[in-house]
């Protein structure tokens, strides 16, 4: 079949993706160099980008967007690998764990948020009241109303609900190994740790790549559960740019600026993602 | 004629109750051209509001074709959600707001002006004037005028040999006598910044000298700033309870569900929340609780007498973008509800205290008539002058300050900042 005679093939989905994602992306942009007020013909203006570069807030927020973006990788790329490597055995119950680990990722997370939200709540929450009836109150911290930990605190829930997805991709990996080579190893002698360091990470490189992209860019765009558990709070330790531009746009209703946070943020993460995929490459080369 | 509003009847969905209903309603609106859906956007109610489900009920039995539509949104996220909403292009006919919104809603002109529309003497005074910008009428009040007392538990006075506080010094006396037990002297839900506000409403009662609603003018306008003294004083004297430590550490990982199970189990005296939580909680009637009512003690010496912050239950306007017959219906359905009789039915069933109409006498009980007799001292919520962006750094900033993250000096300078952004962006204070 010739392109041409592709193109009515691919058409329709190709509409559906520009109105849908491309269509409003380049609203955004163009809103953002016009007024608060979305008055479309106004002239564009960079009063916006000026005002965003001397933001403080929103810059405190990016970095709390980094903050999240290195603990939550490392959380879950880690603990993935590491159940990955548990799940890939041929044991009892295997199917049934593999379930367990993947369902907080089906799970919505306003549903996720809110009961965490509750369990980790300082006074009435199951966490601490746990740790008070194991006698180990001392452990009892307030992981949600205290500045230091509310960001660990939002850290660890999205960690416990997206390892599963992350997991899944380190399975189709280790599943898709030669085994010829592990058989050629302990052969040769090789113990164990050998075999796992020598071929098992070198080999699975790129899976761990395409988890760190996943995680990574899902970090710059974290809104929900920090949303749910904490708005922000408690004095705007777990802000982030997402509650930001969610703040402007629709509390103070600055469309206008709000555009130009989204399209900053827009281009930090399509900065990120290009470094990202060029290490992937460096990787797959390797 | 009597409107029979009982749970019962409206459980039944009785002909007879909206048979009745509909002969009490006879000189409303009947017959109007307007027929279809009319969209009224509402914020959620705990409890829900049954009277305004059964008037709504009664109307649509008089006016067959016309079908009042409702949303919800939480009162946290309604400006948000009614933004959306109206980018939307969705058809707003009637808006059912916080007396802050109707107002932010009032000035971009989205608001019809009602003055010549609606008889506007059956309300009382202080309830119309929360609709009111620049002397004209965009939003009439609902149901009852309630607010943010002090909710107390007597139960726990009594126990301790305690009495009701006066002053902060007998409040700082009762924080001496609990400590060792597991009550707290106040509980709030301090993860919501939406709350914080209404503390500085409180104290700035006291530290303005009763002035609080004219000094806002002041403010807004330039003849003051937020950095004067008795502003500082407010925000000083709410950040002085959390470094009293009659506000815990604990309450900033508390929302209002955590905030209610506290109060309910009887670990905590004191509850600054809006009195709608009194019907919930003589439902509930818990063992560990004797339901009262108070102000602020005096925090200061200085003459200035203990005031609440308050308002209407809600302000109804509607959509000066819609089209005449729909206004007519919207007008005609706002008559309805806001009539003596669907009003005397709205603060029985919900359990309000004071009714916005003039000739409806209040409901009974003995913490509901203690709230009639304190609501003379019912004070405006002052953010519902505020530009949203000077309530937000309130919110944050209170917050921050009760958990000793800053200071009343800096948070005032935040405010003013604030405000001084917006008037260099053209913003003018309308009253």
């Amino acid at each position: 079949m010739s392109r041409l005679g592709a193109i009515p093939w691919i058409a329709p989905g190709l509409v559906l993706f520009f109105v849908f994602v491309q269509f409003p992306i380049l609203l955004q942009v163009w809103m953002s160099f016009g007024p608060d007020s979305m008055d479309m013909t106004a002239a564009p203006s960079l009063r916006h980008y000026v005002e965003l570069v001397h933001d403080r807030k929103f810059g405190t927020a990016l970095g709390h967007n980094v903050h999240f973006a290195i603990a939550t990788v490392i959380g879950k790329v880690v603990l993935a690998f590491a159940l990955a490597l548990a799940l890939n055995g041929d044991f009892r119950g295997r199917l049934f764990f593999r379930g367990v680990f993947f369902l907080p990722v089906v799970i919505s997370f306003v549903a996720i948020g809110t009961i965490w939200g509750f369990m980790l709540q300082y006074q009435l929450g199951a966490v601490n009241g746990t740790l008070r009836a194991m006698g180990l109150g001392w452990l009892a911290l307030d992981w949600l109303g205290s500045g230091r930990l509310a960001m660990w605190s939002v850290i660890f829930v999205d960690i416990w609900k997206w390892t599963g997805f992350h997991v899944v991709i380190y399975l189709a990996g280790l599943q898709s190994l030669p085994r010829d080579l592990y058989e050629a190893a302990e052969m040769d002698g090789a113990s164990a740790f050998q075999r796992f360091r020598d071929i098992t990470m070198p080999l699975m490189r790129r899976y761990t790549m395409t988890n760190v992209i996943i995680a990574t860019l899902g970090a710059f765009s974290v809104f929900d559960v920090i949303f749910i558990m904490t708005k922000g709070g408690p004095f705007n330790s777990t802000q982030v740019a997402m509650t930001q531009i969610y703040l402007n746009a629709f509390q103070f209703q600055r469309f206008g600026y709000a555009s130009a946070q989204a399209t900053a943020l827009l281009a930090i993460m399509g900065a990120v993602s290009i470094v990202l995929l060029r290490l992937s490459q460096r990787v797959d080369t390797q | 004629m009597t409107i029979r509003l009982t749970r019962r009847n409206y459980l039944l969905g009785t002909a007879a109750a909206i048979a009745t209903a509909a002969l009490g309603r006879a000189g409303f609106a009947a017959g109007l051209a307007y027929q279809g859906d009319i969209n009224m956007y509402s914020l959620v109610r705990t409890p829900p509001d049954d009277a305004l489900a059964a008037l709504i009920e009664s109307f649509q039995a008089d006016n067959p074709g016309v079908a009042i539509k409702t949303t919800s949104y939480p009162s946290e996220t309604d400006v948000a959600l009614m933004t959306a909403a109206q980018k939307a292009g969705e058809a707003i006919d009637i808006m059912f707001l916080n007396g802050q919104d109707l107002r932010r809603y009032a000035i971009d002109g989205t608001r019809l002006q009602l003055d010549d529309k609606l008889a506007l003497d059956r309300f009382r005074p202080g309830a119309l004037a929360t609709g009111q910008v620049n002397g004209k009428t965009f939003g009439v009040p609902y149901s009852s005028i309630s607010g943010f007392p002090l909710i107390a538990n007597a139960k726990i006075l009594t126990d301790h040999g305690l009495t009701m506080p006066k002053t902060y010094a007998d409040l700082l006396a009762i924080r001496d006598k609990l400590a060792g037990t597991d009550i707290k002297v106040f509980t709030h839900p301090g993860k919501n910044i939406y709350l914080w506000p209404v503390w500085f409403f409180t104290t700035f009662g006291q530290t303005s000298g009763n002035k609080s609603v004219e000094r806002t003018a002041e403010i807004l306008s330039g003849k003051g700033k937020f950095t004067d003294s008795d502003v500082v004083a407010g925000l000083d004297a709410i950040f002085q309870f959390g470094k009293d430590g009659l506000l815990t550490q604990e309450i900033f990982s508390m929302d209002v569900p955590q905030s209610l199970a506290e109060f309910a189990a009887g670990r905590a005296l004191f509850w600054m929340h809006h009195e709608s939580v009194l019907a919930e909680l003589m439902k509930q009637a818990p063992a560990a609780v004797t339901l009262d009512v108070t102000l602020m003690p005096l925090l200061a010496e200085g003459g200035a007498h203990a005031t609440y912050p308050g308002g209407p239950s809600a302000i109804i306007g509607v959509n000066s973008g819609a089209t005449a017959d729909r206004q007519a219906a919207s007008i005609a359905f706002i008559d309805w509800i806001t009539s003596d009789q669907a009003n005397a039915a709205a603060v029985k069933f919900n359990n309000g205290t004071v009714p916005v109409n003039t000739a409806v006498a209040a409901a009974g009980g003995p913490v509901v008539d203690k709230m009639v007799v304190l609501s003379d001292n019912l004070v405006t919520y002052l953010d519902w002058n505020w530009p949203p962006e000077v309530t937000h750094v309130f919110q944050e900033g209170i917050q921050a300050g009760v958990g000793g993250q800053t200071t009343a000096e800096q948070v005032a300078a935040d405010a003013q900042a604030a405000l001084d952004k917006l008037v260099a962006a053209g913003y003018t204070f309308k009253n």
